[in-house]
């Protein structure tokens, strides 16, 4: 006997899709319809990217109101969940553009929106890293380089206008072109083509000592 | 290290960013409860158990609190004014308010001048009757007028006496002139009478043709009378006026009053008073005999 190859009605039934297997637009369209649980996994995706973006665009300044403007992020995605169209933008990217309203919202209130340039505090962590490493040239591999690179780059944004802040986080996030994020913040290209140029100018500028070492290093 | 690196995006930056101290930075605990939380509220309407859906009415829900609320509102109402009239209604149908007594007392007080006569049933008025005074003159009996004493003089008379003293109480206490009267009818004087009873009482009084009636002296009438004693009883009360008033005596349960009205006659047996509604040739056939007799 090779085993009966029938197989019962209910073995014939299509098995739902685990939800940790389903696309984020799926997830959404299922929440849209009653789903609660297809929000669960949806948020544990997505929500420490979305609290560090928002985190990062509000600035050191406002990094208190940070746990405030995400709450209302997920709130207007709640609010929005039948408005949703996989046919649009995905769904990251959808939640991101709430998540910059959301922030630059808190800016505006707040009278940062301009984001005058702060002046820097002169702490530069890499003459710590370099006491610490005791290397003028880091390994590109220097996990511990990185994670100073990395506070310095957070000082660094807190420094940039806040528009410019915006669409360097989505583009280096969300990894959209220029054209795509020029209709996520709803600008012409050109305009979302400046913004980030001029936002690496001043983060390269401001990152020059850590960018210079990896040359160095390389 | 170069990267991939543009004008637009640099590799360097997005390293150093992955990087960073908060690239594992998590809301609070209470903020992702509270996200969940609301998400979870928003959609709640949605997974309502089938037993608490509502029924296919529409999108609304059905009130079942407001349908509670009535229900218990309505049996409160209903306890506190269970057993008490309601304010402002009324009855389908006037109440009946049936004195039969009363009316029948009232017929003979329709005929003011019979009824103190007929009082031996009933406790009336009367004595203020003309009855005893005036009438008495011409009448004499007013017997049954007295009301009460009717009957007395009636069951206490012996059936042995003679029917003139019998219901006649007035005869009795007009003695002499009490046949007299009669006799001169149309003439009775008491002024008091007069005076006390309506000149419409008189009058009756004095119309009320009266006999004495026994088997020796007058037979055919006294065995018309008797007849006419075995007639059907009739429901209605007395209708007066009342014409002949008979004296019967002589028989066992006698003497009795029989009372002629135009259709009806009304027999007096001591407490026993019994309406009748003899046939009409019958009563003609004894008013007939009565007219051979002279009146009292």
């Amino acid at each position: 006997m090779h085993g009966d190859a029938r197989k019962t009605w209910c073995e014939n039934l299509p098995m739902p899709r685990p939800l940790r297997d389903m696309p984020d637009d799926d997830l959404m369209q299922a929440y849209a319809r009653g789903d609660a649980a297809a929000f669960d996994e949806l948020y544990a995706r997505h929500e420490g990217a979305l609290y560090r973006f928002v985190r990062r665009l509000l600035g050191a300044p406002l990094a208190a109101q940070a746990d405030e403007v995400f709450q209302d992020t997920w709130a207007r995605i709640v609010a929005a969940r039948a408005g949703f169209s996989p046919q649009g933008a995905a769904w990251r990217t959808w939640a991101f553009t709430i998540a910059h309203n959301a922030a630059m919202d808190r800016l505006r209130v707040s009278g940062r929106e301009i984001g005058l340039e702060a002046p820097g505090d002169g702490s530069d962590p890499l003459e710590w890293l370099t006491a610490e490493i005791d290397a003028t040239h880091p390994s590109s591999e220097d996990t511990a380089f990185w994670r100073a690179a990395g506070r310095q780059l957070l000082h660094c944004l807190d420094e940039l206008p806040a528009l410019q802040r915006a669409a360097f986080l989505l583009h280096h996030e969300d990894g959209l072109t220029v054209d795509e994020l020029a209709r996520q913040l709803a600008v012409t290209f050109e305009t979302a083509k400046s913004r980030l140029r001029y936002a690496l100018q001043k983060l390269r500028g401001c990152m020059r000592s850590y960018l210079e070492a990896l040359e160095g290093g390389a | 290290m170069s990267g991939s690196q543009s004008d637009l995006r640099d590799a360097r930056l997005r390293r150093a960013l992955d990087h960073a101290p908060d690239a594992q930075l998590r809301p609070d605990v209470r903020t992702r409860e509270a996200v969940r939380a609301a998400a979870h509220r928003a959609v709640a309407p949605a997974a309502v158990p089938w037993w608490r859906r509502p029924w296919p009415v529409g999108e609304r829900a059905m009130p079942w609190s407001a349908a509670l609320a009535t229900v218990v509102l309505g049996t409160v109402i209903t306890v506190a004014w269970q057993g008490r009239e309601v304010p402002s209604a009324k009855p389908d149908s006037p109440v009946a308010v049936a004195v039969p007594e009363r009316s029948r007392e009232a017929v003979p007080d329709a005929v003011p001048q019979t009824s103190p006569q007929v009082a031996p049933q009933a406790p009336p008025p009367v004595t203020s009757k003309p009855s005893s005074p005036a009438p008495a003159a011409r009448r004499t009996e007013a017997a049954p007028r007295p009301v009460a004493p009717a009957p007395s003089p009636v069951t206490s008379a012996p059936a042995g006496e003679t029917p003139a003293a019998l219901p006649e109480v007035p005869a009795a206490r007009a003695p002499g002139p009490a046949p007299a009267a009669p006799a001169a009818a149309p003439a009775f004087s008491p002024p008091a009478a007069a005076a006390r009873a309506p000149s419409q009482d008189l009058r009756a009084q004095a119309a009320i043709r009266r006999f004495e009636l026994d088997a020796a002296a007058t037979p055919l009438a006294t065995q018309l009378a008797r007849a006419l004693m075995d007639a059907p009883v009739d429901g209605l009360p007395f209708e007066g006026p009342v014409r002949e008033r008979l004296a019967l005596a002589g028989e066992p349960g006698e003497p009795a009053l029989i009372e002629l009205g135009a259709t009806q006659a009304r027999v007096t047996r001591g407490p026993d008073v019994r309406v009748l509604r003899p046939a009409p040739a019958q009563l003609a056939a004894l008013r007939e005999a009565l007219a051979q007799l002279p009146s009292r």
